[in-house]
């Protein structure tokens, strides 16, 4: 393939040449030499067509966002040597290589081996694919360039930052007759002391009541609250307006981030958790327990992007429809409009327990403004009225307002539990 | 090597040309010339300069096509056109293009974290660039002034009307050639 230079200094001859004829000048034909001269060593040495393989190694396939993989790239030459050869790993603008290198302009002779080694760190989650390799024989005056690829595509997903919710007690305040980790106040096995009754043949001899059965004559069995598990819905707002901030640090992020740690923790307890997400569609994972369901989320999560306009009487149409009635109903919202406080509450008025935690779009703006009186001024009247639809909200809902720029679980650990016991 | 060193040498080149169209234009002799060129040499300067800052190619080729024209247009209309010194224009013109190209290839590999091994391949890739790029300029200077001393000689008589055409259809014939032959190779393949 001929370059712009090469078509420039074709032209730049016939130039010189009119110019000779209309000027009568024949020193206009020997300066129309020096471009051709140029063409000529150029097409002395033709690139040639690369003839390669290439090979590409993931460190890990599945990475956090701001931790590094390393790539390995192995490029080998099965053609004619090659005097200059552009090599490039293509990459997303989300993956910034931070050590090493995907680009090299190198000479590759025949059968020999490249090897380009490189961390890539992720800005984003996402689910992304390194490649495929682009290979590129280079003339070195730059007119020709012939052009092929080496490696196809790998695919790299991209998880959100998982917060540490290790001491924040957050569970279904309803359960269902599975055993897990929330206290039921019903009669069952658990740790929690309920009272005593009769002994019944059957019941362990470590649970007799032997001070009890001292007393009273006759034999005594402690009882338990039962544990069991509920149901905890998740439903993450990921509509155009909620996106505030710049594509990487903006409020429907970090409401994935929340939601995957919600998922996470309320998983671990041995709860079933479901997602409901308003994005360009609605879509939604059913509720089910374990690492599994964790894996399915986070599937989902990874590609959620800012979009669409879904209404919240389809995500409560989809919750009644789909989804257990007695089930907790964690709203993760930057609550941009009041439209979420009608949703909530006509959530309570159908009888759903419902939690709302919402990511403060002020906190995230305000990061990126520049500090003056006008932006103190501004910032102190939306959190007015952000008080107000969060006040508004406490009527009917447990409301937790979340400044991302500090760790999830620490507007969490100030509640004894979330959402309020019954 | 530096990556502003490869950024660097083409800007170098390019402050030499455009120093040397305003110093013939300053040595004008007359006055409505000197002002017409130094508008167009200020213009040139200007899409050169907006070119640079914020990578517009188009503006940077006007910006050179403007000073190569003026450059040969003054020698045309106003002073006498010398082979030697032109010749000198028309290669730091084409250096000019080319090591403005070997910046934009090998630069940006070179502010990266490279290992050793990366390091010196890349080295030797940029080495064959130049020594191409040295031996190219070297021709473009000598093959004129040679077919220049041939003709001053008398070995070719440039002078009559034959030669004239001759040379001019060989000119021609050699720039289609050049044309053709990345599609009569793809056609060969």
């Amino acid at each position: 393939m001929r370059t712009p230079l090469a078509s420039g200094l074709s032209a730049a001859p016939l130039l010189f040449l009119l110019a000779a004829l209309a000027t009568r000048r024949w020193e206009f034909i020997l300066l129309g030499l020096a471009p051709l001269v140029f063409l000529a060593f150029g097409s002395l040495f033709p690139p040639e067509r690369p003839r390669v393989v290439g090979e590409r190694t993931l460190s890990r396939d599945r990475v956090q966002v701001g931790s590094d993989a390393e790539v390995t790239l192995t490029i080998r030459n099965e053609g004619p040597s090659l005097d200059l050869v552009e090599v490039l790993d293509v990459l997303t603008p989300e993956l910034a290589v931070v050590q090493g290198t995907n680009h090299a302009v190198v000479s590759l002779p025949e059968g020999e081996s490249l090897s380009l080694t490189y961390r890539v760190r992720p800005s984003l989650k996402g689910d992304y694919k390194i490649g495929p390799t682009r290979v590129r024989a280079l003339d070195p005056l730059a007119l020709g360039v012939e052009d092929a690829l080496a490696a196809g595509s790998t695919r790299i997903v991209v998880a959100p930052v998982m917060e540490d919710m290790r001491r924040v007690q957050l569970g279904p305040r309803r359960t269902r007759p599975w055993f897990g980790h929330v206290t039921s106040r019903q009669i069952g096995a658990g740790l929690e002391f309920w009272g005593i009754r009769e002994y019944v043949p059957g019941d362990e001899v470590r649970r007799i009541n032997w001070k009890a059965s001292a007393r009273l004559d006759r034999i005594f069995s402690n009882v338990y609250e039962g544990e069991r598990s509920g149901d905890v819905v998740i439903i993450l707002d990921a509509r155009w307006e909620s996106a505030v901030g710049t594509p990487t640090v903006n409020a429907v992020e970090y409401g994935v981030r929340a939601a995957l740690s919600v998922a996470d923790h309320v998983l671990a307890s041995k709860n079933r958790v479901g997602l409901i997400v308003q994005r360009d569609v609605l879509d939604w994972v059913p509720p089910a327990f374990g690492r599994k369901q964790l894996y399915r989320i986070l599937d989902h999560l990874v590609h959620v992007r800012a979009g669409g306009e879904w209404p919240y009487t389809f995500v409560a149409w989809v919750l009644s429809r789909y989804f257990p009635r007695d089930a907790l109903v964690v709203l993760i919202s930057p609550l941009t409009d009041r439209t979420a406080l009608d949703a909530v509450t006509n959530l309570a008025a159908l009888g759903y327990d419902v939690a709302v935690l919402s990511p403060s779009p002020l906190q995230i703006e305000r990061r990126f403004l520049p500090p003056g009186p006008e932006r103190d001024l501004a910032y102190r009247l939306l959190a007015v009225e952000r008080e107000n639809l969060v006040s508004q909200l406490r009527r009917v809902a447990q409301v937790v307002d979340w400044d991302p720029s500090t760790p999830l679980a620490l507007p969490l650990r100030r509640m004894k539990a979330w959402p309020r016991p019954a | 090597m530096k990556p502003a060193i490869l950024w660097a040498l083409p800007l170098v080149v390019l402050g030499v040309l455009a120093a040397w169209v305003l110093w013939e234009t300053v040595h004008l002799g007359n006055p409505r010339a000197l002002q017409g060129a130094a508008i167009l040499w200020g213009l040139a300067m200007i899409f050169l300069v907006f070119g640079l800052r914020y990578r517009g190619l188009t503006m940077r080729r006007a910006g050179l096509v403007l000073l190569g024209s003026l450059y040969f247009g003054l020698h045309v209309l106003f002073l006498p056109l010398d082979l030697i010194p032109a010749l000198t224009f028309l290669t730091l013109l084409l250096a000019y293009l080319e090591l403005r190209v070997l910046a934009e290839r090998f630069a940006p590999i070179y502010a990266r974290d490279l290992s050793p091994e990366a390091r010196a391949r890349i080295r030797g890739g940029l080495a064959r660039a130049v020594v191409r790029l040295s031996l190219a300029g070297a021709m473009a200077f000598l093959v004129p002034i040679f077919a220049e001393d041939l003709a001053v000689a008398g070995t070719v008589p440039a002078t009559t009307i034959p030669s004239a055409l001759l040379l001019a259809g060989a000119l021609v014939a050699v720039i289609v050639l050049l044309a053709l032959l990345p599609v009569w190779q793809r056609r060969e393949e």
